[in-house]
């Protein structure tokens, strides 16, 4: 009797064993199947769908005529994987194929295959893409090949602190590049694809792309001709003064539209270290961040803030002793002569000092500084372009201020400014009064349509009469001035040269910052350009050193810019085409 | 033993021969199945070919459209002032001008400008016109579905 109870008793054993893992089966599936449900589809979508990102073409940076700057091409990088080759007769087969079509010797090939360590070799970075693609075609053994995009730069060198660079992933990291990363960069696509069990692309299977949206290309303002010129300016006076630094602004006087920019030193775009940290230095745009004093160029601003608030007259006399002596302070000429009796324009020309530390008596304090706020000074000038400088002085509102600090200021000293602050200040002298807005992008032409830039008048800060009236004392600085190496045969032009004294380690230097700001010709000005020469080496004068920079640029720019000189002779024009 | 037929009258099935319409039912039925896969087989043919189509003329365009870019680039290195001063100086043995005579022209001639270069991304009057693979690679997908 006992047996069939056993028997039973086994098989209720099994039955509740199989049931027992049957129902744990069942959560094991409940639980797959319902509650990691997301989960388990998200591997089997990964594993079964594939996504690759198509990148999109980078837009190019181009002048103000469309020329390309910086464009974007398609090169591949070519590795060797060490000891895939098996056998020495495909080795040198190999080694020969790859030696005709890319700059490595078959030796350096052999030797860069013997090599130990799975990394692979790089045996060739930017190759040109018809050579990349007639080496993909060719599947090499061992031979990888990876497409990779490049900024090239069909002008060479131009401009490098205005374009910027872009690091590897493409993404702009300075100048330009970063600015307008949004509009340049694109969108990117991507190709959906079904791959097998090893994720290769099905052949037939489904696939879906999603194409890319290609970047937009900026038109600058710079134009390339002129650039080019500063940039050779910029090299020739490095040359020639040793300076510190030295930079160069063109700008548009009507417009606030930059025609050039070159400082240096500077970097090689073509070529950018940004592991060196004496480069990440040179990457600065000095034209935008580096400030100084600046100097009797900035006499231009208390003159013509004395001229609109009706307190001089360019005939306005005053007697110049040489010196004036201010809450305690002496106060020389540059030269430490006295003048005499001089009036406003002849306070200019000879820039004297003690006459504008006389101008801002006339004027006093709040008229003063309310003129060198309008005129943009203290506040970013919103160009666009990252790194800019606010600059700074003392105003009277301020703890530290001392009346001293107006007639220091009046002559461009114990204030700093940027270059390009002061170059946009005499701009509105130079066009009629108004302050414009410096622009570096004239517009953006993208697939989706194209954004223009119109030029910005921030406000006017002089009357035309004003404006006109300065002009004509400036001409008369270029034109009587004390070196009159500003002067353009056959144009009037209009300047003032600067030289400050350079700061040192706790005050001034000893060294000086020689400058001129001029713009041309008078009557309907085409330009204004800035000079800056931090710290010459052979001359101090600003008169001397950045005068004839200024002529060198402008005699070149009227030929460009094809302004006929007064007095050009009028021919009869040919008949026929 | 005469033949009997299915008495259904004005059926063309009635007069047939019930063997024979059988016979004739399964040719009809392997006809048509025949036909049906043949036609199934000759569309995914088709569309697959298509597809390889789609895929060989996008590989084409990308391929173009790099070219493209290239030719731009060796155009733009080509006009970049420093070769064209590189070719004047070195190879015409150009100097620069001493002095330049500017003459304004009482009747300026009229200079037969040159065709500007269409910027690369410049949009064509009235919008940009869609490829013609587009349209055809739309009607892949819908015919595929999605995934």
């Amino acid at each position: 009797m006992r047996e069939p109870v056993i028997r039973y008793r086994r098989l209720v054993a099994i039955i509740g064993l199989f049931a027992a893992g049957g129902i744990a089966l069942l959560f094991q599936i409940a639980s797959i199947q319902l509650a990691q449900h997301d989960y388990y589809t998200a591997i089997a979508m990964d594993e079964h769908w594939g996504k690759k990102e198509d990148l999109a073409h980078r837009g190019a940076i181009r002048d103000r005529n469309g020329n390309p700057l910086a464009t974007t091409s398609t090169v591949y990088d070519i590795y060797l994987a060490p000891g895939a080759i098996k056998s020495t007769e495909l080795l040198s087969k190999t080694a020969k194929t790859v030696s005709s079509l890319l700059q490595v010797p078959e030796d350096k090939f052999v030797a860069l295959h013997s090599q130990p360590g799975p990394q692979a070799a790089l045996l060739q970075a930017n190759v040109p893409y018809d050579v990349g693609t007639k080496v993909t075609d060719l599947g090499l053994p061992g031979i990888r090949v990876e497409k990779a995009v490049r900024r090239t730069y069909p002008e060479g060198n131009l401009a490098p602190t205005v374009l910027g660079i872009v690091g590897k992933d493409q993404k702009g990291l300075m100048g330009m590049e970063a600015y307008y990363n949004a509009d340049l960069a694109g969108k990117s696509g991507t190709v959906i694809y079904e791959r097998d069990s090893v994720g290769n692309e099905i052949p037939l299977g489904f696939r879906e792309r999603v194409a890319p949206q290609e970047g937009a290309d900026l038109f600058l303002t710079i134009d390339r001709y002129i650039q080019r010129l500063a940039e050779r300016e910029v090299d020739q006076a490095m040359k020639q003064h040793q300076p510190k630094t030295a930079t160069i602004i063109v700008m548009d006087p009507k417009t606030g539209a930059i025609l050039a920019m070159a400082s240096r030193p500077s970097f090689d775009v073509t070529q950018p270290n940004l592991s060196d940290a004496s480069q990440m230095d040179r990457m600065r745009n000095r034209a935008v961040s580096d400030l100084y004093e600046p100097g009797s160029t900035f006499k231009i601003i208390a003159m013509a803030a004395a001229l609109q608030e009706g307190k001089v007259t360019p005939q306005s006399t005053m007697t110049d002793k040489g010196y004036v002596v201010k809450y305690g302070w002496t106060i020389t000429n540059w030269d430490g002569r006295g003048n005499g009796l001089v009036n406003m324009t002849e306070v200019l020309k000879y820039s004297i000092n003690v006459g504008m530390v006389w101008v801002s008596d006339q004027l006093g304090p709040d008229p003063f500084y309310k003129y060198v706020r309008s005129f943009g000074f203290g506040q970013p000038t919103s160009i666009d372009i990252n790194g800019e400088a606010a600059g700074q002085y003392r105003r009277p509102e301020d703890d530290d201020w001392s009346p001293i600090d107006l007639a220091t200021n009046s002559f461009g000293q114990a204030i700093n400014v940027s270059p390009l602050q002061m170059i946009t200040a005499v701009s509105a002298v130079a066009n009629g009064g108004k302050l414009m807005r410096p622009y570096l992008v004239e517009k953006v032409v993208g697939p989706t349509g194209v954004r223009v830039f119109r030029p910005v008048e921030v406000r006017r800060v002089l009357s035309p009469e004003t404006a006109r009236t300065l002009s004509g004392m400036l001409k008369k600085v270029v034109d009587e001035g004390l070196t009159k190496l500003a002067r353009v045969p056959g144009y009037d032009m209009a300047g003032k040269t600067g030289t400050a004294q350079a700061m040192g380690v706790g005050g001034y230097s000893g060294q000086t910052i020689a400058s001129f700001i001029g713009f041309g010709p008078l009557e309907d000005p085409r330009f204004i350009i800035l000079v800056k020469i931090d710290e010459p080496k052979d001359d101090p004068w600003g008169s001397t050193v950045a005068s004839p920079i200024f002529r060198s640029m402008a005699e070149q720019m009227l030929v460009y810019l094809r302004v006929p000189p007064s007095g050009t002779m009028v021919a009869a024009a040919g008949a026929k085409n | 033993m005469p033949v009997k037929s299915i008495s259904v009258s004005g059926s063309l099935l009635g007069r047939i021969p019930r063997y024979r319409s059988l016979s004739a039912l399964l040719n009809i039925s392997a006809a048509i199945i025949g036909m049906t896969s043949l036609l199934l087989l000759v569309q995914i043919s088709g569309v697959a070919s298509m597809a390889y189509e789609v895929q060989r003329l996008e590989d084409s365009r990308v391929s173009w459209q790099e070219a493209n870019y290239r030719a731009e680039t060796e155009i733009a290195r080509l006009q970049s002032l420093g070769r064209i001063e590189e070719e004047a100086t070195a190879r015409l043995k150009m100097v620069p001008a001493k002095e330049s005579i500017p003459i304004l022209l009482a009747n300026p001639i009229q200079v037969r400008t040159p065709p500007v270069e269409p910027a690369r991304s410049a949009s064509p009057k009235g919008g940009r016109a869609e490829p013609w693979w587009q349209g055809l690679a739309d009607l892949v997908n819908q015919v595929r579905g999605s995934p």
